[in-house]
């Protein structure tokens, strides 16, 4: 989800052949059992290598994701929502180090996630490819998108990867406040002046799309699902994903007054699904691969805030050796 | 580059899509292992980890990152190189049981005694807790004695034994922030209820 659904290359499937019958067997009997893998377990490299991309783009969207809500910060209405719009972001770029240190104790170094995230080697959360136009944006990804990713966190702290698990707990535990924060800023527009209802539909508008694609492809198109569930990395479909998000956030909207832009959206009474439009899987790829309306700027921000930080790096004057973390 | 931000156009940088080569050159902070006490008289948990020069900076951002929004009663941190781990057991069974320690250290006999910290991992998912403090010569040492005096109820499926000299703990002077903590209601769920501006709506329409 948080790298756009196909984080596999196709040859990593050979790589299963060679790995030891024996310890992969242990390996999966224990996943079978619910029983958490611990960073000094033996793992299939590919179980290695699929979970430090997907905590590594997790992180990676927590980073980024600051971005668009940070920009708000100076010009967010009032001192109250100033002050709760700065503690969000703390949180998530909070959430983005508890998740990195996650993803180092597999054996990837923090700095290269960081270096790779820059250089364009590592993807995000397609969502923060676009631009928050208005305050009622902010809002909306204040609560939206924090709602689906919310959905995917509480699922993924199922799953097998001890450290993962353990850095879920701690995020959820916080994400509630967002949540509510978001809620409140968005009632508050969808109940004021006709000004800030027309804001608000219209960021609505802009942002459902991107919300339909915030889950991945289509289960029919997402390769190599079913040996990613197996081994409890993923915890839920995408499809599984985004009828969750729907079945719990489209009544909250509609309770608003406000209208979502797909007449097609309903739910079926009879499969208990929700039927929708489908969404642009074009655009989407396009967009994920360097060509939406923010990617160069996200980028370009990260890299001038690593650039411009550097004499701070090299005051501290490191000398210290670095060992993958344990836990 | 121009953006809807106005800070970012006065930035003036240009447009980055990646594959560039950084100027930075990735030096790696050292990690350290942080743990925290709930509340008073409570034994200290692992939280996670700090990455930092040394370990006043490794205490200042461990509070920043691990009671950020949640008060406690205590912190402490220590290098990960200092960290020896045991063996992991399997199945429930017990380190102490089943493990010899390996300790590439060899004390001589008239080695003076210190105090090593002991923290236990009894169960998969969860993080290792302190269980006590050993007086003894060397890790090997300590973990004999540990044996013999920290064992659980349950299995014990993991060891982590640190020097007490290589824990730095909070000053008590430097705790006053976990009391103002809480009176940060901005980042309170209760102070986001909106009922009654919601209620509003079906009396409107």
């Amino acid at each position: 989800m948080y790298g756009g659904g196909n984080i596999f290359d196709d040859s990593n499937t050979d790589a299963l052949e060679t790995e030891d019958r024996e310890k992969l067997a242990a390996f999966e009997a224990r996943i079978a059992r619910d029983e958490k893998i611990e960073p000094a377990d033996w793992m299939p490299s590919l179980y290695r290598k699929q979970l430090i991309r997907m905590i590594e783009q997790h992180a990676n969207s927590e980073i980024i994701g600051a971005l668009p809500e940070g920009t708000w910060i100076t010009r967010a209405p009032g001192f109250k929502r100033k002050m709760a719009l700065m503690a969000k972001v703390q949180d998530e770029v909070g959430h983005a180090q508890l998740l990195y240190s996650a993803a180092e104790t597999l054996g990837k170094p923090r700095e290269e996630m960081i270096n790779d995230l820059i250089e364009g080697k590592s993807k995000y959360s397609n969502i923060f490819n676009y631009p928050a136009y208005t305050w009622a944006d902010a809002t909306i990804i204040s609560w939206l998108v924090d709602a689906g990713a919310i959905v995917n966190q509480i699922n993924n702290a199922k799953g097998s990867y001890g450290p993962y698990c353990r850095a879920l707990e701690r995020i959820n535990a916080e994400e509630s406040f967002h949540l509510k924060y978001g809620h409140h800023c968005v009632i508050h527009l969808a109940t004021g002046s006709p000004v800030q209802q027309k804001m608000v539909q219209e960021a609505l508008n802009r942002w459902w799309g991107p919300m339909m694609h915030f889950f991945g492809p289509p289960d029919k198109i997402s390769v190599h699902t079913e040996i990613l569930m197996k081994w409890k990395v993923k915890m839920a479909t995408n499809d599984d994903n985004r009828q969750q998000f729907l079945d719990m956030y489209v009544p909250k909207i509609w309770e608003l007054n406000l209208t979502i832009p797909d007449p097609a959206l309903k739910k079926n009474e009879v499969t208990r699904k929700w039927e929708y439009s489908e969404p642009d899987w074009e655009e989407f790829m396009r967009v994920i691969n360097g060509d939406g309306p923010c990617n160069k700027e996200r980028l370009a921000v990260r890299r001038t805030a690593e650039e411009k930080g550097k004499w701070v790096r090299d005051a501290l004057k490191i000398n210290a050796q670095y060992v993958t973390p344990l836990a | 580059m121009k953006s809807l931000d106005p800070r970012i156009t006065r930035l003036n940088i240009s447009a980055h899509a990646g594959s560039g080569s950084l100027q930075t050159s990735p030096e790696q902070l050292a990690t350290f292992e942080v743990f925290l006490q709930k509340r008073d008289q409570m034994p200290f948990e692992h939280v996670g980890i700090i990455h930092a020069p040394d370990e006043q900076m490794a205490l200042v951002l461990a509070k920043e990152q691990f009671s950020r929004r949640s008060t406690c009663s205590g912190m402490m941190v220590a290098n990960t190189r200092s960290v020896v781990v045991s063996p992991y057991t399997d199945m429930e069974e017990d380190v102490y049981d089943h493990m010899e320690m390996e300790s590439s250290e060899v004390s001589e006999e008239n080695s003076p005694q210190e105090y090593f910290s002991i923290f236990h991992l009894t169960r998969r998912g969860k993080q290792h807790r302190c269980a006590g403090t050993i007086s003894a010569k060397n890790f090997e040492d300590a973990f004999k004695t540990a044996k013999g005096t920290l064992k659980e109820d349950k299995p014990v499926l993991n060891v982590w034994l640190i020097r007490e000299k290589d824990l730095f703990k909070i000053h008590q002077q430097d705790t006053d922030i976990w009391n103002t903590l809480p009176e940060k209601r901005h980042r309170d769920v209760t102070s986001y209820r909106a009922r009654q501006k919601k209620d509003s709506i079906k009396t409107r329409s």
